[in-house]
């Protein structure tokens, strides 16, 4: 059944959900969440990946249907089938991935696929309709007839959201809209955010940074393993409580003990082996500060940080994908100029990015082929492949990172994700000597057997005196993994501390303080 | 702002900067050659031009559709080929017959292209490659493999009836052709829906698009448009004769490609279109005064495609506006990388 | 094993073929086979130059037949500096034309469609341009020439040379790293990308290769025909991207390989020599080329599309 449009008065629930549980095969995503919105006010939504948000972001909109339980708006349940009945029941959705169509302009963006509409387009009438929405959006500056692509990220979130508005959504829900934002643009959603709160409008804000939920909302509900752990008024929390609230009181759960620690570090190779030394510096437009670090042969480097703090990004230009940055490693005291992602390989570094779909593995090709596809040249004489050392080779890579499943000939696309991933990291660690290696998310989408087997892989693959720098959104993975942890926020680096020292709480709270905010020392106990 | 200023922003948002500096170089080059060759300018150059226009105008317009959706008609030329066949056999008696059956056959066969496309969700090159082969079979079954005579001489004298000092009865068709199309594009939303589609596919299918829809449509409308052409031609020449010509397929996409036709979509108006098939028109002509040989022709305006098809590369323009665009750039990669 | 639905039509398809040429008189002879390799060995030659575009990822080259007639006239110019110099001349001639088109596409990421499309005008109007429109003919004294018109054991020493190119192309393609890296290319370009490997420089030795290839077709063209013209492109173009086709390679890189193609360019010289026998009309022949080229499409999407989970 579909709620008439009707005024709500400031205060009453306007979506409620009761027990919601829905499961992906044998993962359990939603074990039995309840939760409500009310009109008028800002709701916080938090949890770690993985903790369930997604899933009930998208049971809201209509993307998936719960195993169980009941949705009701304005008091009365509804059932939704497809996305459509989600919009027709006014509610909106502002996904990470804009659906702005950037060669469109503004007017063109917010008529776009409006089935409403009739086939001419009544350009004064709805014109004005189109300032309404944009003034309620906080884009009431904007030319209508700018092109979506020069407008900044902000406003095109905005933009986004004055579309919603004028297919008259009530309760907006948005999924990390400040994850590339910096601190003046974050400031234009609040404002907006805000006065569509006071204007009756609801908004479910999905979001990491704790401070911002802290400062925006009303309140707050904290998922946690698929269970809501907390549904609280924002006043009674600081930032602090509402981080251990997220994390709970689980600890890093494979973590080395101190002996392996010692062993580790007695087992590699001494002498030759020099620090090394990196040093990025970026261009102005940039969003990403400059970059220095230095590290000691088989130290492992967490790099720290959510959605959009320029941690990925620092990777990535570290192996030489990005254009506009100055990148110079030294390596046994040689200094390189990385300008390309051809050249590390040469000199022992190596790269692995956070998609193994789109940007590392070829998966028409087979599970050998995968593993030995950026050491042909090893494994060529004159050009020409040698078979013998190439299955070999793959062979050797595929027991090292014990992939199930498939033969060695058999297609990459029919392994499960976390069997590719091992393909994928297989790929960079193995006889090759390498001197540093780069790993974005190592452990994306493998089970907890599979990521203990890879982080002793990474172990000893430092063992041998490489040098690692991973990059990471878990802070259990983090602080399990890494011997020194980076921090950062906003694409700088916030904090550098060694791993023993600190806890997924005080780790999760460094990567989601504004850096703008005061600094104060974060101790938690437990 | 002066209104020379107002003026130029308005022409460079519409993407009309480039088909009309087009226009204007070639004026200019048409200018400075009758001056060196001393032949004078006349009416019958213009004439020249717009009969140009209305040979291949229609071709050009219905390429340049599909690449603004993203996609690209192979089959366009072939079945430019078919549509005067199928005219030329079927409006003997009443030419008016004729081009209802070209455009009927045309927007079935261009409808299973795009429904082989959108459902299958593969690319048009191939399948139009496929379409292409199977239309030039076609043509050459229906024609027996020989010229076909049209005879029916009150058509084709109606068509070359002059209207005004450059125009002809065939050239003021397509260009009313042209002026409906671009009415349709831009007042109402299939023009911009059609530029959302080609310009970012997932986010115009996110936004509520009925995509498949729309690229059986576009489909069907450029092989429309083809044969249109093509029965148009046919009639016009008196006749019709099975070849494998490429070059209506060079002249179609060089002219769109000046016209701002962006060749992965999501740009490029109606106009602008018009404006780069006069442009390549007026270019074609001044050969012609140059008594330039095929070849030589042919060298140019493949010269031309290729200066297009650089300046247009992502490649180039990358390295260009990376820097201009960094802040925008290194957002969407952090929104695209982190996730 | 299990038949899927792609593999299912491919083998009805086969089974209606051979009923066909079974019940033709004249077509199992020897004299038949014969003329049909002759006929296949132009096509596919030129077919696997296409394969090796398609398998960079690069969709195809319509310029690959220009290039060839084009080589052929700078053979038949040169004989008369002998054989091997008037080869060598035509094969570089390939492969430059063709290389200078895979650095558009390779380094500036130019659309191959358009650039090849730019360059068949660009080749075809130079050499009219160069041979001042006449044909050009083998020299009086041929050196050697002879050979290439021969028969070696039955066999045409085209076919021989056909059945070479695709053994050496084929090898190329899996046993050398340039090869295996050139699939990985077509695979994922982001992926070879951030795997470090030489993208643009693997797209101009792909480009490269089909041109040497298509110097080679353009060589058994002036052969066979003793003479070297323009025209000499007549419907090769097409015949070659149709050939790669059929033959399973896909549009859309990453797969396949020089021997589909040349099998691909056996079938369709099978079914023209078949449906010429049988009498049936040019037209009809391009039509069924055509049709085949859509259905082999639509299988192989389908096939590609099973073998991919989500």
């Amino acid at each position: 059944m579909i709620p008439e449009k009707g005024q709500a008065e400031l205060g009453d629930v306007v979506i409620r959900v009761d027990d919601i549980a829905k499961s992906f095969g044998s993962t359990e995503a939603l074990r039995g969440v309840s939760l409500t919105i009310k009109a008028g006010e800002i709701h916080g939504l938090c949890g770690q990946n993985g903790a369930g948000k997604s899933t009930l972001v998208k049971v809201l909109t209509g993307q998936v249907k719960p195993d169980r339980g009941i949705v009701s708006v304005d008091g009365r349940e509804v059932d939704f089938t497809t996305p459509k009945d989600a919009q027709l029941a006014r509610i909106g959705f502002v996904d990470q991935e804009l659906s702005i169509v950037p060669a469109l302009t503004v007017e063109e963006n917010l008529a776009l696929g409006d089935a409403r509409a009739s086939l001419f387009v009544k350009r004064r009438r709805r014109r004005k309709g189109f300032e309404k929405v944009l003034a309620r959006a906080g884009l009431g500056e904007i030319s209508m007839s700018t092109r979506a692509e020069y407008l900044s990220m902000a406003q095109r979130q905005l933009l986004e959201v004055a579309r919603l508005l004028d297919r008259d959504a009530r309760c907006l829900i948005l999924d990390e809209p400040t994850a590339s934002l910096s601190g003046g643009d974050s400031a234009v959603i609040f404002e907006a955010l805000r006065s569509l709160a006071v204007s009756g409008h609801s908004v479910l804000y999905v979001s990491h940074r704790l401070d911002e939920v802290i400062d925006l909302c009303d309140r707050v509900t904290v998922l946690r393993d698929g269970e809501q752990v907390a549904e609280r008024p924002v006043s009674a929390l600081t930032t602090v409580e509402l981080a251990r609230l997220i994390v709970g009181d689980s600890g890093a759960t494979d973590r080395e003990t101190s002996a392996a620690h010692e062993e580790r570090f007695d087992a590699m190779p001494t002498g030759g082996s020099r620090d090394v030394r990196i040093n990025l510096t970026y261009t102005n437009h940039s969003r990403l500060a400059d970059f220095s670090l230095n590290i000691s042969p088989g130290e492992i480097i967490g790099v720290a940080g959510q959605v959009g703090s320029g941690a990925s990004d620092t990777l990535r230009t570290l192996a030489g994908l990005n254009a506009s940055a100055s990148v110079s490693i030294e390596l046994d005291g040689r200094m390189h100029r990385i300008t390309n992602p051809r050249q590390g390989p040469r000199f022992g570094i190596f790269f692995l990015s956070n998609s193994r779909r789109d940007e590392g593995l070829f998966l028409s090709r087979s599970i050998s082929e995968n593993l030995t596809a950026t050491r042909l040249g090893a494994l060529s004489r004159i050009g020409v492949v040698i078979l013998s050392s190439l299955r070999r080779c793959a062979g050797e890579l595929a027991k090292t990172v014990s992939v199930t499943g498939g033969s060695s000939d058999g297609s990459v696309a029919e392994l499960s994700g976390g069997n590719q991933q091992k393909v994928f990291i297989g790929r960079n660690l193995g006889q090759v000597p390498s001197k540093l290696l780069i790993l974005d998310e190592p452990t994306r989408g493998v089970d907890v057997g599979g990521r203990a087997a890879i982080h002793d892989l990474i172990r000893s693959a430092s063992a041998q005196g490489t040098a690692v720098v991973f990059a990471s959104g878990d802070e259990d993975e983090v602080l399990s993994l890494a011997d020194r942890v980076v921090c950062m926020q906003d694409g700088a680096v916030t904090s550098t501390r060694s791993a023993a020292e600190m806890t997924s709480g005080e780790l999760l709270a460094a990567t989601t303080r504004r850096a703008d905010n005061p600094q104060e020392d974060v101790i938690i106990d437990g | 702002m002066s209104s020379f200023a107002n003026a130029r922003e308005r022409i460079a948002s519409q993407g009309l900067l480039l088909p009309l500096g087009a226009i204007v170089l070639m004026l200019v080059a048409f200018v400075c050659l009758s001056e060196i060759t001393g032949r004078p300018i006349t009416t019958a150059n213009g004439y020249d031009v717009f009969q140009q226009v209305g040979t291949y105008g229609l071709v050009a317009l219905a390429i340049a559709l599909t690449m603004v959706a993203g996609e690209f008609d192979l089959s366009v030329p072939a079945m430019f080929g078919l549509g005067g066949t199928l005219a030329v056999l079927t409006g003997e008696s009443d030419p008016y017959v004729g081009v209802a059956v070209a455009v009927a056959a045309a927007l079935v066969f261009g409808a299973l292209q795009g429904g082989i496309v959108a459902r299958l969700r593969i690319s048009s090159v191939p399948v139009t490659l496929g379409g292409y082969l199977i239309l030039s079979g076609l043509t050459y079954i229906l024609t027996n493999s020989k010229s076909i005579p049209y005879d029916n001489f009150t058509a084709v004298q109606d068509l070359d009836t002059p209207v005004g000092m450059v125009l002809s009865v065939h050239s003021l068709i397509v260009l009313l052709v042209f002026a409906a199309i671009g009415v349709v594009a831009h007042f109402t939303k299939i023009g911009s829906s059609l530029r959302a589609i080609g310009g970012d596919r997932r986010a115009a299918r996110a936004s509520g698009v009925p995509v498949s829809k729309y690229l059986v449509a576009t489909l069907a409308f450029s092989s429309a448009l083809a044969a249109l052409a093509g029965a148009l031609q046919g009639y016009a020449l008196a006749g019709t004769s099975p070849n494998f010509a490429l070059s209506p397929l060079i002249f179609a996409v060089t002219a769109s490609v000046l016209g701002g036709v962006r060749l992965e979509g999501g740009r490029g108006t109606v106009l602008g279109v018009a404006a780069g098939v006069a442009a390549l028109s007026i270019l074609e002509e001044g050969l012609v005064v140059l008594n330039a040989s095929d070849s030589l022709s042919q060298m140019v305006t493949g010269a031309l495609l290729v200066v297009v098809a650089l300046i247009s590369a992502p490649g180039l323009r990358l390295r260009r506006t990376a820097r201009a665009r960094a802040g925008t750039a290194a957002a969407e990669a952090a929104l695209g990388a982190d996730k | 094993m299990k038949l899927s639905p792609a593999g299912f039509a491919v083998t009805l398809g086969l089974v209606g073929f051979c009923i066909l040429a079974l019940t033709t008189p004249g077509f199992i002879s020897s004299d038949g086979a014969r003329a049909i390799l002759l006929s296949a060995a132009v096509v596919g030659t030129l077919a696997v130059g296409q394969a090796i575009v398609m398998i960079s990822g690069n969709l195809f080259s319509l310029s690959l037949a220009s290039s060839a007639a084009a080589s052929g006239m700078a053979f038949m110019a040169s004989l008369r500096l002998g054989i091997e110099v008037a080869a060598a001349v035509a094969i570089a001639a390939g492969v430059l034309l063709n290389a200078a088109q895979g650095a558009a596409v390779g380094l500036w990421r130019a659309n191959p469609i358009i650039v090849t499309i730019a360059a068949a005008g660009l080749i075809e109007g130079a050499a009219i341009s160069l041979s001042h429109g006449k044909v050009l003919y083998a020299p009086r004294a041929e050196h050697g020439q002879d050979f290439l018109t021969s028969v070696v054991g039955g066999i045409p020493v085209a076919v021989i040379i056909f059945l070479a190119v695709t053994i050496c192309a084929q090898l190329y393609m899996r046993r050398t790293r340039t090869g295996r890296e050139i699939y990985l290319l077509g695979d994922s370009r982001e992926g070879a990308r951030a795997g470090g490997l030489a993208e643009a420089a693997l797209t101009v030795k792909a480009f490269s290769v089909a041109g040497a290839l298509a110097g080679v077709a353009g060589i058994l063209l002036a052969t066979e025909t003793q003479s070297a013209q323009v025209s000499l492109v007549g419907t090769n173009t097409y015949d070659a991207i149709a050939a790669a086709l059929i033959g399973g390679n896909a549009v859309f890189g990453g797969r396949g390989s020089p021997v589909r193609a040349a099998i691909g360019a056996v079938a369709i010289a099978a079914i023209t020599d078949l449906a010429l026998v049988r009498g049936y009309s040019t037209g009809l022949q391009i039509a069924v080329k055509g049709t085949l080229v859509v259905l082999a499409v639509v299988i192989v999407r389908l096939a590609d599309s099973s073998a991919k989970t989500a």
